[in-house]
């Protein structure tokens, strides 16, 4: 919850004062209380409708009953899944740091979605989250198959195993939240799209459990999966897709920041985990226009975007960008910070809006 | 004869390639392997097999002087695997 550290009725005071004798007291004072007001809306509107939005008629648990219900088998080096089960929900840590990596990152995750969204688990009815860790032979790579969460232990020359990253473990998770509630193939641009909203929860999630602020987070998704013989900061950058990684061996990230960038390939399933670099960026870019903590506004539009829309499985980038400004709308009003926020970030990514065809001022 | 490999997709979304030019005594080995590999049944199920369910999965094509085919990694079984395993060792790993 948002907590205002001067109240409001001194923010209109200070809000009345004229800049040339206050300063940029004013101006600031005039934007918190814009927030506020934005603050007010979203609970007004959370009141009236509930957050989740559960597609089966079973019953959801009442919030006051949330937690998680984590399952943790061990492939054993194989590739046979689901393997042999080692840690289920309430055990002790096993000791063994893939297994207990998996299981705290599950928690922070399931945390989020239950405490910032009112979310119980991927489906919203408090489905068990299933993983499995240890899979392969030096596997270097992290998935979800339809069912469970998958981690590699990685090359140990380029990879690290995957479950040393929250924002990994989050981004799996969220593939399984993705896949309940919306109809999103995973190809082309509606892939891109699947992909972009596990990396920006990942994020988020992230963000949340270190209570970081857009300013104050590093806006890397996999910032522990590389060793140290690997020059680069992460996967991915959503600050600066292009940027994470200049490797001898790897290469450069080819991620593009803006449609003038757009990667036109049948490799990746149409670029799914390159193109995804424009959404990723867009949110980055309204995240950080508002400042703050990010689950708190941007984060919403997002979640809303997700459970609510009824996004088509072909969704090109414009019908999600549209989508996310209309739920900026029915949160926060139409005209608030939030919702000019999302639009101009679409606006500098080169994404275009319905009704939009120039740069806001 | 040159037959290559390319893996995208994963987590990553990192690109990587092997390839492999069998000449000599060598050839014929890769010949029986090449055939016994399903071309023509993975082309029919291609669209299906490379949308199945889940996701940050490998995505493996396949180019030799007669076929080219794309599979998920879901699919790489049997030969396939065995092939893609042989360039991958033979370029170095």
């Amino acid at each position: 919850m948002t907590h205002f550290i001067v109240p409001p009725h001194l923010l209109r005071r200070i809000a009345a004062l004229d800049e040339e004798s206050a300063g940029p007291a004013p101006t600031a004072a005039r934007r918190a209380l814009r927030e506020i007001d934005d603050l007010h809306r979203f609970r007004v509107a959370a009141a009236k409708e509930p957050t989740v939005r559960p597609r089966s008629a079973v019953a959801a648990r009442s919030p006051g009953l949330l937690a998680p219900s984590r399952r943790i088998s061990d492939a054993q080096c194989t590739e046979s899944l689901p393997g042999v089960l080692v840690r289920a929900e309430g055990q002790d840590p096993t000791g063994d740091p893939a297994v207990d990596e998996a299981y705290e990152h599950l928690g922070d995750t399931y945390r989020y979605f239950a405490e910032v969204h009112g979310r119980d688990s991927m489906d919203g009815l408090g489905m068990p989250l299933p993983a499995t860790v240890h899979y392969g032979v030096r596997y270097e790579n992290a998935f979800w198959d339809g069912t469970r969460m998958v981690f590699g232990d990685g090359d140990g020359v380029i990879f690290n195993r995957f479950t040393a990253s929250l924002s990994v473990v989050a981004h799996e998770l969220v593939h399984g939240m993705t896949q309940f509630v919306t109809q999103l193939s995973y190809h082309g641009q509606a892939g891109a799209i699947h992909e972009s909203v596990s990396d920006v929860f990942g994020a988020l999630v992230e963000q949340y459990s270190r209570s970081q602020t857009a300013g104050q987070a590093h806006w890397l998704i996999g910032a522990e999966l590389f060793t140290p013989r690997v020059s680069g900061a992460a996967i991915r950058s959503m600050a600066a897709p292009g940027t994470a990684y200049d490797d001898e061996r790897l290469g450069r990230d080819p991620q593009p920041a803006t449609m003038d960038g757009y990667l036109d390939t049948e490799e990746d399933s149409g670029g799914v985990h390159l193109n995804s670099g424009i959404p990723n960026h867009a949110f980055y870019r309204a995240a950080v226009a508002l400042g703050g903590y990010v689950w708190e506004h941007v984060g919403r539009v997002w979640y809303d975007t997700v459970t609510v829309a009824d996004l088509p499985s072909d969704c090109s980038f414009s019908l999600f960008a549209e989508a996310t400004r209309t739920a900026a709308e029915r949160r926060f009003g139409s005209g608030s910070a939030v919702t000019s926020a999302v639009e101009q970030a679409w606006d500098e990514v080169g994404v275009r809006l319905p009704g939009r065809s120039q740069v806001l001022s | 004869m040159r037959i290559e490999v390319t893996r995208s997709g994963g987590f990553a979304g990192m690109r990587r390639s092997w390839s492999v030019q069998p000449k000599g005594p060598d050839e014929h080995r890769w010949c029986r392997l090449l055939d016994a590999c399903p071309w023509d049944e993975a082309e029919e199920s291609r669209p299906g097999a490379v949308g199945s369910p889940g996701a940050d999965r490998f995505v493996y094509a396949i180019e030799t002087p007669e076929h080219s085919i794309t599979l998920p990694e879901s699919s790489l079984v049997g030969p396939w695997r065995e092939l893609v395993e042989w360039v991958q060792a033979s370029d170095g790993g």
